[in-house]
């Protein structure tokens, strides 16, 4: 089984609620987003499950998770071994 | 009604003032703000005058909407011809001038002539008179409020103020109002300086009557709490623009030491939080609930004491990323400075940083440094050379006031290629490479490379394509880093930032960074709360097509043309060196550029030169003015 | 319970939402001028004060009317002017501390009428430096306030041994 880590960085927000800037997860296999959010829900609190529009399934609109640069919607998005993944608000373009 | 608010035309060579009503068809046409500043700059300039000369206008206007409770409504637009670009010069400032000059009893002025000696233009209830302003020159543009004040004694007059750089003729002097707000872009404040106009005053008591005042309020409220309850409006509460660097300093896509990397490594010391330190509360625009100005206190070191306002992620990229400075201190002390001083914190930090890469590239010859230690990182020599360029002191200082172009020529041919601008205007410290919307409306903007004509900076947030399709009317993708779709992006943002603009809130409080923050539906019903017009959403879009298309007749009479329309060269040669998998590796590819470009042009049914049709000027009802 | 409007300065980002909302409210036109309530700014450090009517326990304009036509209506808690009575005197006006009373536009006396127990500068106050809220409230966010102050330097104690 492949073995690798992660890197989560955590903005604005994000920040607030964890304390941290970054955090290294491992994961044991490819695993899913909605993986990874399980975890931080466990660690952080419910503030990651309202990631989550509850309606819709997906990442909500007004919050943004980046999965190696590139905004993410679908909580089943494949995460893989140095993967960077960071939570966000879009707040950006200048 | 809000339509007894009246134009003046103030002659500042003979001291004429003439006041007019402002014809209703002319609103409908182009509602107010930058609209009819617009209308006003293509239809009485002449083509090819100096822009320090007396006959350029300066124009100045409040919204349609200004005054509102909501949405950041105190916004006010200057434009004339630009002297630091030749084009359309237009800038948009906040605070709290535009609602007191319509309680004042005015929505626009048209300023034009020359003082003969330095003045200021005092506008009270419904008088205009020009007074002298010679114990005021020299005074920073803090100094220059407090005075007016204090002669009128009267600490609810709000001011236009110019600082020593736009005295001092500076072609990016901007113009100031409160401790913060600025127009900062296309040197305003030079215009002002050329005219020997060192401010504009004004004080008001006077009722603004709107057309149905307790549906506004309670629709007022709804978007207040609109905005309030998103995420996005509750993090630019807390941390201002600031914020932006988090996710652009993690990601790749920010310009370092002028345009060589695009991370600044070792840089959490620009992280937002770090503000906290110095921030004593945040501060709002006239009528925004978002709050998105801090308060500092700097209490230590050689500039200290300072109270200020600010800084914009602008200054962050000015005095940090930009020149390799990794203080949040030289980021106050930059924005208190440039403050003081009344100049462009974007122009002035893209022109020190440049200035610093032809140091190192060996392009700028031992003389022509000035004995200024250029290197990167060197706070001190930002601080000195922001100094020099607002005073025009040594030869650097001076050729550097002058704004890229004239500084290329004096500086040589070599130099243009680091040059990181278009139009003779400074770009952002963001890095468009991996965005080819984003550089699209740099390329493109009518008044050089600006980030506040176009951008559409929800494509970077990967939102779902269907809603991409809701909102812009056709399919595109939802991957930043593609091209499809992305000339109809720009198009729409800029028609909904030309109407933003015209009447007179804030941008941010647009989809700019939200999806779901007010655009043309709900314009339409403030502007018929406000002012009983009925304007459909097709109405409203044609409006910004009418303002962008004459912002473009006016530059086109100027010579500009689709050879204007371009990016600097390392967009396309140099790709970004690091970042995210998604960032990293990224140049902008010219040809798919190209296509972009054309299908940009015929959105807005211009021809393939950026030449809008005998057709389309017909729909839209602009006059074919060739002089 | 009695509600009070609190204010708490600090917070004020000096919007003049309160101020325009007051006016369109009251008078139907948009005119901070004429607004029951004011920020007043010391713009050069950054100090934001909203002023308005403290409906005062024992008010002084209650006291410096010569006609008795300020009364207290029992349910907002605000001290209003009745006009059959009042005659324009402006005593209240000089007399309060706060400028809590003042004279609007068609000269008449005019104050803070709590906007019958719904204050729509309040419930435009984003940064909450408005608060309509129960004594009991503000009680205890003073002490909670104060108890915070004491914690950090309770904490910087706790570290320093």
């Amino acid at each position: 089984m492949m073995k690798g880590s992660i890197e989560i960085l955590f903005h604005a927000s994000f920040r607030q609620i964890t304390k941290k800037r970054k955090i290294i997860e491992e994961i044991s296999e490819e695993c899913t987003f909605e993986r990874i959010l399980t975890r931080l829900v466990k660690k952080y609190g419910n503030d990651f499950h309202n990631v989550i529009n509850s309606q819709t399934g997906k990442i909500s609109n007004d919050i943004l998770v980046m999965l190696n640069g590139k905004g993410i919607r679908d909580t089943d998005e494949k995460i893989k071994d140095k993967d960077v993944l960071i939570f966000s608000l879009p707040v950006g373009g200048g | 009604m809000v339509w007894n608010r009246k134009i003046a035309y103030i002659n500042l060579t003979t001291g004429k003032v003439k006041t007019k009503e402002i014809s209703k068809s002319l609103r409908k046409q182009f509602l107010g703000g930058r609209g009819l500043n617009m209308y006003h700059l293509y239809h009485n300039l002449k083509a090819g005058i100096d822009p320090l000369g007396p006959e350029n206008l300066l124009l100045i206007g409040s919204g349609l909407l200004t005054g509102i409770p909501a949405l950041g409504a105190g916004r006010c637009d200057i434009a004339a011809k630009s002297p630091l670009t030749g084009a359309v010069g237009d800038s948009n400032i906040g605070g709290f001038f535009a609602p007191e000059l319509r309680f004042a009893g005015f929505d626009h002025l048209m300023i034009t002539g020359k003082a003969e000696k330095p003045s200021y233009v005092w506008i009270n209830d419904g008088e205009v008179s020009i007074h002298d302003a010679t114990h005021l020159w020299g005074k920073d543009t803090f100094e220059t409020q407090d005075q007016i004040r204090s002669d009128h004694n009267d600490e609810q007059i709000k001011s236009l103020v110019i600082g020593k750089a736009g005295e001092n003729l500076v072609r990016y002097a901007n113009v100031r109002t409160g401790m913060k707000n600025a127009a900062g872009r296309t040197g305003m404040g030079c215009v002002m300086g050329s005219k020997n106009l060192k401010a504009v005053a004004t004080r008001g008591t006077m009722d603004v009557e709107f057309a149905y005042p307790d549906k506004l309020l309670d629709y007022c409220s709804e978007m207040n709490n609109q905005i309030t309850s998103s995420r996005w409006a509750r993090a630019q509460s807390k941390w201002g623009t600031l914020i932006i660097y988090s996710n652009t300093n993690t990601t790749g896509l920010i310009r370092t030491r002028n345009f060589q990397l695009n991370l600044l490594e070792d840089g959490e010391n620009l992280e937002p939080e770090v503000m906290d330190e110095y921030t004593i509360g945040m501060s709002g625009c006239y009528g925004c609930s978002v709050h998105c100005r801090h308060r500092y206190v700097l209490k230590e070191g050689p500039y200290a004491p300072i109270f200020g306002e600010g800084p914009e992620y602008t200054s962050l990229g000015a005095f940090g990323t930009m020149v390799d400075c990794k203080k949040m201190e030289t980021i106050l002390i930059g924005n208190h400075l440039v403050n003081k001083y009344g100049i462009d914190t974007l122009e002035v930090g893209g022109i020190i940083a440049w200035i610093m890469e032809l140091n190192e590239k060996g392009l700028l010859s031992e003389k022509m440094t000035d004995g200024l230690n250029l290197e990167w990182g060197n706070e001190e020599v930002v601080f000195e050379l922001i100094k020099r360029i607002s005073m025009r002191e040594g030869d650097l200082g001076n050729i550097l006031a002058d704004g890229f172009l004239p500084a290329i020529a004096k500086i040589g041919k070599e130099s243009e290629y680091y040059a990181m601008q278009i139009k003779g205007m400074s770009n952002l410290h963001s890095d468009e490479r991996p965005t080819p919307s984003l550089a699209l409306g740099i390329a493109t903007s009518t008044r050089g490379a600006d980030h506040l004509r176009s951008r559409p900076a929800i494509d970077l947030y990967g939102l779902p394509e269907e809603l991409l399709e809701e909102i812009y009317g056709a399919p595109m993708s939802s991957d930043y880093t593609s091209y499809k779709g992305k000339s109809r992006m720009v198009w729409w943002q800029e028609l909904l930032y030309a109407v933003t603009d015209s009447i007179g809130i804030c941008k941010f409080q647009t989809v700019f960074c939200a999806v779901n923050a007010p655009k043309f539906e709900e314009f339409s019903k403030l502007i018929e709360y406000t002012s009983a017009l009925k304007i459909s959403k097709p109405e409203l879009m044609e409006i910004g097509e009418r303002i962008v298309t004459t912002e473009r007749m006016f530059n086109n009479r100027e010579g500009f043309s689709r050879k204007d329309d371009k990016l600097p060269e390392r967009f396309f040669k140099e790709p970004t060196p690091l970042g995210l998998p998604i960032i990293k590796g990224k140049k902008i590819e010219k040809e798919k550029f190209n296509s972009l470009i054309d299908e940009y042009y015929s959105l807005h049914k211009w021809d393939n030169n950026g030449v809008p049709s005998e057709e389309t000027l017909q729909r839209l009802g602009i006059e074919n003015k060739q002089s | 319970m009695q509600k009070f409007l609190f204010i708490n300065p600090e917070n004020c980002s000096g919007c003049r939402i309160c101020e325009t909302v007051c006016s369109l409210h009251h008078e139907k036109v948009c005119n901070p001028t004429y607004a029951r309530i004011q920020v007043i700014k010391w713009e050069s450090s950054g100090l934001y004060i909203p002023i308005v009517c403290q409906q005062c326990e024992d008010p002084i304009c209650e006291t410096v009317c010569p006609m008795g036509a300020v009364f207290k209506d029992e349910t907002t808690g605000a001290i209003l002017i009745d006009y059959d009575l009042c005659v324009g005197c402006k005593l209240c006006v000089t007399h309060c501390p706060f400028g809590g009373v003042m004279i609007s536009k068609n000269g008449k006396i005019t104050k803070c009428d709590l906007c019958d127990g719904d204050p729509l500068c309040v419930k435009n106050c984003e940064p909450k430096a408005l608060q309509f809220i129960e004594g009991t409230a503000i009680n205890f966010h003073k002490r909670r306030v104060a108890a915070q102050r004491f914690s950090e330097l309770m904490q910087k104690l706790l570290t320093a041994t």
